[in-house]
């Protein structure tokens, strides 16, 4: 039972790993910009979402809108702003801005609200449970982290299998210059990728700040384990990601069994032996 | 990157400047006092440690967020050597660079097969990894780290002054080895190849060159001396601990900034860069957030203005002023 319970609990955790990753596999898979700083910008969006709750005196369920419509101003401006600038014929230049970015957005967040750690209430959900076997009880709202991941990735793979602004992207992402010419307006659907991307970093930021804690030094934690279930899943695939987030999630809860200093070191060690045994992750796509 | 913030012209310069500069600084700790010596070594070790990151990227474009490991993990190879081994000293400071050599080859093997952008995090997932072992290695101290036992720091000087002294001819032999080794290279064979990769790889590869070859000796190289880095700094601070000797702050972070902000792919870029890091740490790391949100605006500015840093600007200022004196003569 108790192997069991380990399991689940992985399965549940890897959900909000795979929140955690999409942003970061979208901004790869369009703009072939590896954005260090993802895992920041999570954090800065639990940031974002402590304010308004504290500044509104309301409940982050009630203020989840707001913290939405300014995550996707702030991806506007993070492209219109920064990235729209960044010359990317050269993979070394995005990721050094993309790096200055990160270390810009921990100090800023250490200047604003002090390194203590940071967490969202919204009070008895987070500890409600439900029985789904005999002698194992599941958190609701760890249940419910899961279904949004599902969700979310449910709805973006329609979104681009089936739109055309889905159509847009799949054809920048393919070939940014073969897009422009078939009369493409590139900026504006780089524009909105980063908006869409945001959003989907908000939800993971709230999920994340109910579920524990957080401090300006948590997005490389973040963005590693992102990392992690992107590779684990192969480039590309969105289900493999959510897969690639259930073993890290898995690995993880095995570790924190044996000690919990052994949590984050069992999820990296499963990631390097996955990389080992299967370079190109468990779904790979022809064109990465 | 073009060809054009590469080195150029022939390595009868560079070399000239070396040697210009080891005349200069062998002699100086008969003339300055320890404060200034350590200050100096520590300028040394964060030259040749921004020298390596160099190597790797602005040399051959390969970009890693986890150098720290190497300096750790060469930190407590020293410690281990000497203090549960038993081994000489010196020796254990001379067999760091082998052990940093083995270790990044199979670091290596693991991340080239990763694509090129994705190297970078797991370089760092690699170095975490490095940092966590390092805290549960049994005989080291554990999270909270362990101090060298005073014969092993007193074997390279008795009393701290003379310590101080040979710490600092060390590391500035180090620093000048490192920088000879890489003028070398890049007028090597392998050098110029080097440059073909890293201005087109697909081209090189049609030319014979074997771009992930040539990669993994830039790694090896790099990992062999920052290993032994880190075994210096270990005698400067005197312990290791994991946080510590595995700085992600101290050997990545700030390095890269340095090498950006100075000149990426040019020797000479890193050394602008550490002096000024030194020179600006003096003046401002009093106030901590925001002296690292100038550093990281510094860079991203950089990137974006000029990919090649202050070396390429001063260059293009001095070609601007010769061209208008000539005008006006």
């Amino acid at each position: 039972m108790e192997l069991v319970n380990t399991l689940v609990q992985g399965t549940l955790l890897g959900g909000l790993f795979a929140l955690y990753a999409l942003g970061l596999s979208l901004v790869f898979g369009v703009m072939r910009i590896v954005n260090i700083a993802h895992g920041d910008l999570i954090v800065v969006l639990a940031y974002v979402g402590l304010t308004v709750t504290e500044f509104f005196g309301i409940s982050i369920i009630v203020a989840a809108p707001l913290v939405l419509l300014l995550a996707g101003g702030m991806g506007w401006l993070l492209q219109r702003g920064l990235f729209e600038f960044v010359p990317r014929h050269d993979p070394l230049i995005p990721l050094l801005v993309a790096f200055g970015l990160s270390i810009i957005l921990q100090n800023l967040m250490l200047l604003g609200f002090g390194a203590d750690p940071q967490k969202l209430s919204i009070g008895k959900l987070e500890q409600a449970s439900v029985q789904i076997l005999p002698n194992l009880h599941v958190g609701v709202f760890s249940l419910l982290i899961f279904g949004v991941a599902v969700a979310l990735i449910g709805g973006l793979q329609l979104m681009i299998y089936r739109t055309s602004f889905g159509r847009a992207l799949r054809a920048v992402s393919d070939n940014e210059a073969n897009a422009a010419m078939l009369g493409l307006d590139t900026r504006a659907v780089f524009r909105k990728a980063f908006v869409i991307v945001m959003l989907t970093v908000a939800i993971a930021a709230m999920l994340m700040a109910v579920r524990g804690n957080f401090d300006p030094a948590s997005g490389p934690t973040r963005l590693l384990t992102a990392f992690e279930a992107i590779v684990i899943g192969g480039l590309g695939s969105m289900w493999g990601t959510l897969v690639g987030g259930i073993i890290i999630g898995i690995a993880q809860m095995v570790g924190a069994q044996i000690d919990a200093s052994w949590q984050v070191l069992s999820g990296h060690l499963v990631f390097l032996i996955l990389l080992i045994v299967r370079p190109r992750g468990l779904f790979p796509k022809n064109d990465g | 990157m073009t060809g054009e913030i590469m080195t150029s012209g022939s390595q009868k310069l560079p070399l000239a400047v070396l040697g210009l500069s080891v005349a200069v600084m062998v002699p100086l700790p008969f003339f300055v006092d320890n404060g200034t010596m350590r200050y100096l070594t520590d300028l040394f070790i964060i030259m040749a440690v921004a020298q390596l990151w160099n190597l790797l990227a602005g040399f051959g474009g390969v970009v890693s967020i986890g150098q720290h490991a190497f300096v750790g993990a060469g930190g407590y190879a020293f410690f281990g050597l000497t203090t549960h081994l038993g081994l000489n000293p010196f020796l254990s400071m001379a067999l760091t660079l082998p052990f940093g050599a083995l270790l990044s080859l199979p670091v290596f093997a693991i991340l080239s097969r990763m694509r090129v952008a994705y190297f970078a995090i797991g370089s760092w997932v690699l170095a975490e990894v490095f940092m966590l072992v390092a805290g549960k290695l049994p005989g080291f101290g554990g999270g909270s780290g362990i101090s060298l036992r005073p014969q092993i720091v007193k074997a390279f000087g008795a009393s701290t002054s003379t310590r101080v002294e040979n710490i600092y001819w060390l590391s500035f032999a180090i620093l000048v080895l490192v920088i000879f080794l890489i003028i070398l290279v890049m007028h090597s064979r392998r050098g110029y190849s080097l440059r073909a990769m890293r201005d087109n790889e697909t081209a090189a590869m049609a030319l014979g060159v074997n771009p992930n070859a040539v990669k993994a000796m830039l790694f090896v190289v790099s990992g062999a001396f920052l290993s032994l880095l880190g075994a210096v700094n270990t005698l400067q601070k005197l312990r290791v601990n994991p946080s510590g000797s595995f700085s992600l702050t101290d050997w990545t972070v700030f390095i890269i900034f340095m090498v950006v902000i100075g000149g990426m792919g040019r020797i000479i870029g890193p050394i602008i860069g550490a002096v000024l890091f030194v020179l600006l740490r003096e003046n401002l790391s009093g106030y901590g957030p925001i002296y690292m949100i100038i550093l990281g605006a510094a860079a991203i500015g950089m990137m974006l203005y000029e990919p090649g840093g202050i070396a390429v600007l001063v260059q293009r200022w001095k070609f601007r002023k010769a061209k208008q004196q000539e005008l006006a003569g």
